[in-house]
């Protein structure tokens, strides 16, 4: 049970991750617009962010790199996904905790959901 | 005693005539021994003249009256031994308007003598103008006294040479038009690299002239990031003699770097090398084609991963909520659509593997499988989804394989939702599995659909290529489907072909041979 922040500005997308986290029995918050993500963390008390690479007209990469940077969020565990397959090397420099591919099975998604938000809350 | 001294006299007189006689006689042998061996030299002489292959003439007084003339020159002339005694006008009158009398005069009125190279003189030869060309030597003769009395000719016929001169100066010139023509690049080194020439193409490219580009360091031209491999692998095929073949940027006359596609050949003689005939062609377009393709490729496969993704998620969630209730029976609807999510998103995947597959670096997963038995679940799989279709399968044989299950599946597929795609007014389709030789089996896929064009029946196996009607937006596809097919078979080491007629339909096989590993 987490606050979790979906990033995509793919509706359908970010609807679905959050039926399945919503499932899996967390809080989930849907964002169309990566350069509020840090508006949105602070202001829905956010413990985990699924930040897809290719947003219109942004770079995930860029967004999660800035996150890293700021004080006030770079704690947080950031999952990058993409359909590209072979971008997970370049997610995980930018700062991501994990990177997933698309199209990912549910149970994937929520496993490493829950490795990361035990993870992270036994660290902080 | 007078008649004693008389007789002494007469003694010693005899005596005195007796030596005269032996000395005149000893003279006399002595000439005739002189004169036997100017008769011998002279008939050496002659003999060497007329052995000689070289042309020679003796040409008398003004008239120029062949005094002799041995058989090569006599042949030049298409003459016959006649030529004796008469003047060289009257035996060859063509020549006299070739120059040859002026030279003669020359000769024989000034006592310069006349020597020529490759002078080309025309024969008539049963009176046929035959041209050959002569190296010649127009000399004075002089009598006893120093006066003139004639020209000596002798002349050497260097036809065959300078023929092949001439060949070899047309064939040149030939080469030089053909390498300056062409688009490409064409340059020439030494043993050591060192340019020597550059073709037209290379100076318009370059805007540079002849001498300043000769002049200037090959790297001048070429940009900065591809020096370093480009110098190493010259250096390479230098050292080694072994063909020098790269892609880099180059340098035009603007400025602009373009990627050119560059050769380098050695010429040998007897094993060493003599020089390096470099060819340079621009595949500037060709490189960014690629590149565009690359990035529709990437834009392909991420669009429809996409709804792909939450079809998926969905369809899993639906399933794991539907685990929890008692009523299972929409669970095997769910994982028929699963099974399709996953084959959709296998087909997407391959849209990227395209390239992989043009590097022949598709791999393929074997094992044995029973070919009736998948003919048979992907019509099942394709009737459950195609409501409408009647699709037909005949077993002519019982047949297991040993192959990559899931690429021969797709090209299972690809033939009959083609089949289907392309009948718009019959959705009959009649698949057979049969064995088209002994050692092979085959699976096709007929239908009565519109047929392919004769024109492109060569071409629908081609990457991109799709059929084409009124309105280009008739039939949906990417149009990689049978190239994909094509380059699956062909891994099994198999065939792939159609039989079609424009309005009857088509049918499209595949073969798989059976005994392979």
């Amino acid at each position: 049970m987490a606050k979790i922040l979906i990033v995509d500005d793919d509706q359908t997308i970010g609807f679905m991750l959050k039926d399945i986290l919503e499932f899996g029995g967390h809080e989930v918050t849907v964002s169309q617009q990566p350069k509020k993500t840090k508006e949105n963390i602070l202001k829905n008390d956010i413990e985990l962010v699924l930040l897809d690479k290719l947003i219109s007209g942004v770079d995930g990469t860029d967004v999660c790199a800035e996150l890293r940077k700021d004080e006030d969020v770079q704690e947080i565990p950031i999952i990058m996904m993409s359909a590209l397959h072979n971008v997970g090397e370049v997610c995980k420099s930018a700062g991501a905790t994990e990177f997933i591919a698309k199209p990912f099975d549910m149970e994937t998604l929520l496993a490493k959901t829950n490795e990361i938000l035990q993870k992270h809350g036994k660290t902080s | 005693m007078d008649k004693d001294l008389r007789i002494q006299k007469l003694e010693k007189e005899l005596e005195e005539s007796h030596k005269k006689r032996e000395k005149l006689e000893k003279q006399n042998s002595s000439y005739e021994k002189s004169h036997a061996q100017l008769k011998e030299e002279n008939y050496q002489l002659k003999g060497l003249i007329y052995s000689s292959t070289a042309l020679i003439t003796f040409l008398k007084g003004p008239e120029y009256r062949v005094e002799f003339a041995n058989n090569p020159i006599i042949k030049a002339w298409g003459k016959g031994d006649d030529v004796i005694g008469q003047p060289l006008f009257d035996v060859v009158p063509e020549v006299r308007d070739q120059g040859i009398e002026e030279y003669l005069n020359q000769v024989y009125y000034k006592g310069e003598p006349y020597h020529a190279k490759t002078l080309p003189v025309e024969h008539d030869i049963n009176g046929e103008m035959v041209k050959s060309y002569f190296d010649f030597s127009y000399m004075p003769q002089y009598n006893l006294d120093g006066q003139i009395v004639g020209v000596g000719v002798i002349a050497q016929d260097v036809t065959k040479q300078a023929l092949l001169n001439q060949k070899i100066k047309k064939s040149e010139k030939e080469f030089r038009g053909l390498v300056d023509f062409m688009p490409h690049k064409i340059s020439i080194a030494d043993a050591d690299g060192n340019t020597l020439f550059y073709n037209k193409s290379w100076l318009d490219y370059t805007g540079m002239s002849m001498t300043e580009f000769l002049e200037s360091h090959w790297t001048e031209i070429i940009h900065p990031d591809h020096i370093e491999k480009v110098e190493k692998e010259r250096k390479h095929s230098l050292k080694s003699g072994k063909t020098l073949d790269l892609e880099l940027k180059m340098k035009d006359k603007n400025g602009d770097y373009k990627w050119h596609l560059h050769r380098s050949i050695a010429m040998k003689d007897d094993g060493i090398i003599t020089s390096w005939v470099s060819s340079s062609t621009e595949i500037q377009k060709l490189k960014e084609e690629e590149q565009r393709k690359q990035d529709f490729l990437k834009l392909v496969s991420h669009e429809l991963k996409t709804p792909v993704t939450s079809i998926k998620g969905y369809v899993q969630l639906l399933q794991t909520m539907i685990n929890g209730e008692n009523d299972k029976s929409k669970q095997p609807y769910l994982h028929r659509i699963e099974d399709q999510v996953e084959r959709l998103i296998k087909l997407i995947s391959e849209i990227l593997d395209l390239s992989r597959i043009e590097q022949s670096e598709l791999e393929l997963n074997i094992e044995e499988f029973s070919l009736n038995k998948h003919v048979e679940n992907i019509i099942e799989d394709i009737s459950y989804s195609h409501k409408d279709v009647q699709i037909e399968l005949e077993h002519l044989c019982e047949c297991d394989v040993k192959a990559d299950k899931d690429r021969i599946g797709q090209v299972i597929i690809n033939f009959i939702t083609n089949a289907l795609k392309y009948s718009p007014d019959s959705k009959n389709v009649q698949v057979k599995v049969f064995h088209e030789e002994e050692n092979n089996v085959a699976v096709s896929v007929k239908d009565f659909g519109i047929g392919i064009e004769k024109k492109d029946i060569n071409r629908i196996f081609n990457r991109f290529y799709r059929a084409s009607s009124m309105n280009e937006k008739t039939y949906s596809g990417f149009g990689i489907g049978l190239y994909l097919s094509n380059e699956i078979i062909e891994r099994h080491n198999g065939k792939i072909f159609v039989d079609s007629e424009p309005g009857a339909g088509s049918e499209f096989t595949f073969i798989l041979p059976l005994n392979q590993n």
